[in-house]
């Protein structure tokens, strides 16, 4: 079987997905070969449609008014941390992101329109990795120092075969402003602003 | 592509920038020409560089950021009273000093700054109006001993952030506002 499955990430600008292939690249010079050294950066928070598959048929369109809503959002990474892979053998590195307060309502606003991801957001560079891979190439990401600070101006939907990696099936820009924000999300805000009681005078928004 | 500056403060009301304007004329007087001289009353939150996208003519990562910031901002931040408690000083090292107005720190008060900083992205924040800043330590000597003897109390409603800008590299240019994003005034009553 070689159905098809969608998977909602967020595009990288032009130099910072430079930089992480570099550092794929790097990684590969360490350990050698590696599953998805040649795959294309971007940031994922395991998020993939809550819907089965032919619900989307039209192309996820019911997304696009609010997203284009959006404004674009700044994330900063802030250095390489690592995890644990569901089957406890494999591990991953990523580069870690810093999440600032307005990095989490930005989210919060994304995932009301396209659903919830599973994972915080990070930008894999290594996966699937066999211990001995893992703890060759740790201590060298370990070590070594990366701040940036970047606009994500894209929502992207990638369409992965089972077999056969991913490819870009749609994207959407972010290029709302605080106005159109103010005008899209007000129903989303009367709905949430009534279950929140004023903690300290000091409100949450979600 | 065109670097700009780009300074967030709290801006007080003219009441208040004519207070501190005072003052600052009053130092001019007895140690002539200081930086900030003739600059508006104002707590600084930050301070960042960005370039100007060309097409767009918006910063490539304060535009953004800010669009957002504002969203949050107008509904999660409340409009403050904040209280001037006199004044004091910062050293820069032996030679140089900055006298400013006091902001009174109390926990409510406190609280409230560390909600704007955390949200801005602030990696220090000292709250505090700047009379005359960076002067040397002679010319403090011979303002700071009138600064002991006044007894200045004020507050004022803090009811939004300001974002002003400036060209990098024309020396000549000044801070103009770039946006003005308004604290919630609803809750306060709430």
């Amino acid at each position: 079987m070689n159905s098809p499955f969608f998977h909602f990430v967020l595009s990288l600008p032009d130099h910072v997905n430079t930089e992480i292939v570099k550092l794929k690249n790097e990684a590969r010079r360490v350990i050698g070969d590696y599953p998805g050294m040649g795959s294309k950066p971007h940031i994922t928070t395991n998020n993939y449609p809550k819907h089965p598959v032919h619900v989307h048929d039209h192309g996820f369109s019911m997304f696009e008014r609010r997203l284009t809503a959006l404004p674009a959002v700044v994330f900063e990474i802030d250095s390489f941390d690592c995890f644990n892979e569901n089957n406890g053998y494999n591990k991953t590195i990523y580069a870690k992101i810093k999440m600032s307060d307005h990095n989490t309502y930005w989210l919060k606003l994304l995932w009301d329109i396209v659903g919830k991801g599973s994972g915080t957001p990070h930008i894999t560079i290594a996966r699937r990795l066999t211990p001995d891979q893992f703890n060759l190439l740790w201590p060298y990401f370990q070590k070594k120092e990366l701040k940036k600070k970047f606009v994500v101006s894209k929502f992207t939907i990638l369409k992965n075969l089972v077999n056969s990696g991913s490819s870009v099936y749609r994207e959407f820009e972010f290029k709302g402003s605080a106005d159109s924000l103010n005008s899209v999300y007000q129903n989303y805000l009367m709905r949430h602003v009534k279950n929140t009681a004023a903690v300290n005078k000091q409100t949450s928004l979600f | 592509m065109s670097l700009k500056y780009y300074l967030t403060v709290l801006s007080p009301p003219d009441r208040i920038d004519q207070k501190i304007n005072a003052f600052k004329k009053a130092c001019f007087n007895r140690i002539g020409n200081f930086q900030g001289m003739s600059s508006r009353a104002h707590i600084t939150l930050d301070i960042n560089s960005d370039e100007v996208d060309p097409g767009s003519q918006k910063p490539k990562l304060i535009g953004p950021f800010y669009d957002m910031v504002d969203f949050i901002i107008r509904r999660t931040i409340i409009v403050h009273n904040i209280r001037i408690t006199g004044f004091n000083f910062f050293s820069h090292g032996p030679a140089f000093r900055t006298i400013y107005a006091e902001i009174e720190l109390d926990k409510e008060t406190s609280d409230w700054f560390t909600a704007i900083k955390d949200l801005l992205m602030i990696k220090k924040l000292h709250p505090h109006i700047t009379i005359a800043r960076k002067i040397p330590v002679e010319a403090f000597n011979t303002l700071w001993p009138y600064f002991v003897k006044i007894n200045y109390k004020d507050e004022f409603l803090a009811d939004g952030i300001t974002v002003l800008e400036k060209e990098a590299d024309t020396k000549f240019d000044s801070y103009k506002v770039y946006k003005k994003i308004p604290f919630d005034r609803n809750l306060a009553v709430a």
